[in-house]
C-alpha cells in the first residue's frame, strides 16, 4: 500500500521530468553538426544550426519575421470580425451561423486550401503573402467566432443593455460595456490565433505555393533533407513563441481566479 | 462573409469539379471520376486508413486520459500537470512528429539505446515503427498531440459533473471505491465528453502535418492524398482530388451535425 502510494506520488514528476528531458534533447541536438549512429550526442558541438541561423544563411531569420508579421495581421483582423460576428450570432440565436463558424474549425485547412486554390489564382493572390493572410485569417475567424460565443457571458449582455438604458451609443456600448467584459478572453484569442498562423504549415504551403516562405516551409524542408540539427534548431524556433503564449495564457488564467476567489471573499 | 463564403465556394467547387461540372479537361457532366474512384485502389484505401487512424487516434486518447482522470484524481490540483499538458499542448504538431523520428525512427535515439544496451545490431533491426504499414508512428504522433487537449477538458468535467461528490454518494450507497469510479464515474463522464471525443476524431481525420511526415507514400490519409492529386502532373487524375474532398467534406459536415446537437442536449 504503501509502495502503491509512492508510486503515485513520484510518476507525475517522473513524466513531467520525462517530458522536459526529450525537450532538452532537442536543445542539445540544436547545438551541433551530424547525428551519426550510435552516438547519442551530436558528432561536433559547434553551434552550426545557431550560427546559420543568426548569419540568415538561409533566410531563416526572414522567415521567421515574415511568419511573426502574418501571424500579428492574422490575429488582428480574425479577433475584430470574430467578436462582431459571435454576438451577432448570439444576438440572433441563429444555429446555422454557429454550424458554419464550425465547418472550418474541424475540417481540415489542406483540404478546403485546395479547393480554395483556384478562387486565389482567380483574385489574383495566389502565391502572395496577401493571399496565405486572406485564407488563414477565414480559418482564424471562424474559430474566433466560435471561441467568443461559446465563452460569451449573458453578464456582458446585461451590462449592454445597462449602457443602452443610461444613453450610450453604439460606441459606448463597446468601450464601457463589451470591451471591459471580455479583455481576457481577447488577449486570450490574439494569442490563440497567432500561434495558429505562426504554426500553420499547410495552407502557407498550398495557397503561398512555395513563394511564401515561413519558418514552418522551412523546418519541414530540413526533416526531409533529413537535416535533424537544423530541424532540431528550427523546432525551437517554432517551439518558444507557442510556449510563451501557452505560459500567458496560464498567467491570465491564475490572474482570472485570483480576482474571483477575491471578489468572492468580499461578498457577504 | 468572411467564413461563409469561401466555404460555400470550397465545398460546392469540390462537388462540381468532381462530376466535371468544371476543370480544364472537363467533358461535361459525368459520374465517370466517381466511379473510377471507388473502383480504384487510391480513394478507397485513403477513406479505410483515415478513418481507421481516426478512430484508433480518438479511442487511445479517449482511454488514456479518462483513465489519468479517474485513477489520479489529486494531480488537478497540480500546477505541474497544468504545466505538463501545457506544454504539451503548445507543442506545434510538426514539431511532435519530428520528435517522433528521432525517438522512435529506426537510427533514433531509442535504437541507439538499444544499440547500447546490445539488444540490436544495428538500425535495421530496430522495429519500423514510422514510415511503417500500421502507421504507428502516425498513431502515436496524433495521441499525444490530443492527449493534453482532452485532459484539460476531462479535468474541468470532473468538476462540472461534481465527480468527488458522485464517489461519495455511491460509496455511501455500498459502492466500493472501485466500483463508484468505474461504474458512476466513468459511464457519467464517457457520456458527457462524447460531443469532444467527436471533435478529436474530426480533427485526426482532417490532420495533414503528422501523415505527411511519418506516413508512407501508399495509402495515404485524407488531406496529404487530396493534396498530392490535386498538384500532380497528370490533371486527368484532378477530379478525384475532388471526389475526395467531397466525401471528407460530407462525413465531416454530418459528423459536426452530430456534434452540435449532443452539445445542444447537454445545454438544455
Amino acid at each position: 500500500m504503501k509502495f502503491s502510494s509512492r508510486c503515485r506520488s513520484i510518476l507525475l514528476p517522473f513524466v513531467f521530468a520525462l517530458v522536459l528531458a526529450a525537450y532538452s534533447y532537442l536543445i542539445v541536438l540544436s547545438l551541433g553538426s551530424g547525428w551519426s549512429f550510435p552516438s547519442l550526442l551530436p558528432d561536433r558541438f559547434d553551434y552550426s544550426p545557431w550560427k546559420h541561423f543568426w548569419a540568415d544563411r538561409d533566410g531563416l531569420r526572414i522567415a521567421a519575421l515574415r511568419s511573426l508579421g502574418i501571424s500579428l495581421v492574422v490575429s488582428a483582423i480574425s479577433t475584430t470580425f470574430g467578436l462582431s460576428a459571435a454576438r451577432s450570432i448570439r444576438e440572433t440565436r441563429s444555429r446555422w451561423g454557429l454550424y458554419i463558424a464550425y465547418l472550418p474549425f474541424v475540417m481540415s485547412p489542406v483540404v478546403i486550401g485546395v479547393c480554395l486554390f483556384d478562387l486565389t489564382i482567380r483574385l489574383g493572390i495566389a502565391g502572395t503573402v496577401f493571399g496565405v493572410i486572406a485564407t488563414q485569417s477565414m480559418f482564424a475567424t471562424a474559430f474566433t467566432t466560435v471561441f467568443f460565443s461559446e465563452l460569451w457571458s449573458p453578464q456582458v449582455d446585461r451590462y449592454e443593455q445597462l449602457v443602452t438604458t443610461l444613453g450610450g451609443g453604439r460606441i459606448s456600448v463597446w468601450c464601457h460595456a463589451i470591451l471591459p467584459s471580455i479583455r481576457g478572453l481577447v488577449v486570450v484569442c490574439v494569442i490563440e490565433t497567432a500561434l495558429f498562423s505562426w504554426l500553420d504549415y499547410g495552407i502557407v504551403s498550398i495557397i503561398g505555393g512555395g513563394n511564401v516562405k515561413s519558418l514552418t516551409v522551412h523546418l519541414f524542408a530540413y526533416i526531409r533533407e533529413a537535416s535533424v540539427n537544423q530541424a532540431a534548431q528550427s523546432s525551437l524556433v517554432l517551439l518558444f513563441p507557442a510556449m510563451v503564449g501557452m505560459l500567458l495564457m496560464i498567467g491570465l488564467y491564475v490572474i482570472s481566479v485570483g480576482q474571483k476567489s477575491r471578489t468572492n471573499s468580499r461578498l457577504p | 462573409m468572411l467564413v461563409a463564403l469561401p466555404m460555400l465556394w470550397a465545398v460546392g467547387y469540390a462537388a462540381i469539379y468532381s462530376v466535371g461540372g468544371i476543370g480544364y479537361f472537363s467533358q461535361g457532366w459525368t459520374f465517370e471520376h466517381w466511379k473510377s474512384a471507388i473502383a480504384g485502389y487510391g480513394v478507397m484505401q485513403s477513406l479505410a486508413l483515415s478513418l481507421g487512424i481516426a478512430a484508433i487516434v480518438t479511442t487511445i486518447v479517449t482511454c488514456v486520459s479518462l483513465g489519468v482522470v479517474i485513477c489520479f484524481p489529486e494531480w488537478r490540483q497540480r500546477a505541474s500537470f497544468y504545466c505538463l499538458a501545457g506544454m504539451m499542448l503548445a507543442t506545434p504538431v510538426s514539431v511532435t512528429a519530428f520528435m517522433v523520428v528521432i525517438f522512435l525512427g529506426s537510427g533514433g535515439l531509442f535504437a541507439r539505446l538499444l544499440f547500447y544496451m546490445r539488444l540490436i545490431e544495428s538500425p535495421s533491426d530496430f522495429p519500423e515503427l514510422i514510415y511503417d504499414r500500421y502507421s504507428i508512428g502516425i498513431v502515436i504522433a496524433q495521441s499525444i498531440s490530443f492527449l493534453p487537449l482532452m485532459l484539460f477538458y476531462l479535468s474541468q468535467l470532473w468538476q462540472t459533473i461534481h465527480a468527488d461528490r458522485l464517489l461519495f454518494l455511491s460509496q455511501t450507497l455500498g459502492c466500493s471505491l472501485r466500483q463508484a469510479k468505474w461504474r458512476v464515474v466513468l459511464p457519467t463522464m464517457l457520456l458527457r465528453s462524447r460531443s469532444v471525443i467527436l471533435l478529436v476524431f474530426l480533427f485526426s481525420l482532417g490532420s495533414y502535418e503528422v501523415p505527411l511526415l511519418l506516413g508512407r507514400q501508399s495509402p495515404q490519409m485524407f488531406s496529404v492524398l487530396v493534396q498530392r492529386y490535386a498538384n500532380r502532373f497528370d490533371l486527368l487524375l484532378k477530379p478525384q482530388a475532388f471526389v475526395l474532398a467531397t466525401v471528407y467534406f460530407a462525413i465531416s459536415m454530418g459528423l459536426l451535425i452530430t456534434y452540435l446537437r449532443w452539445r445542444h442536449r447537454h445545454e438544455v
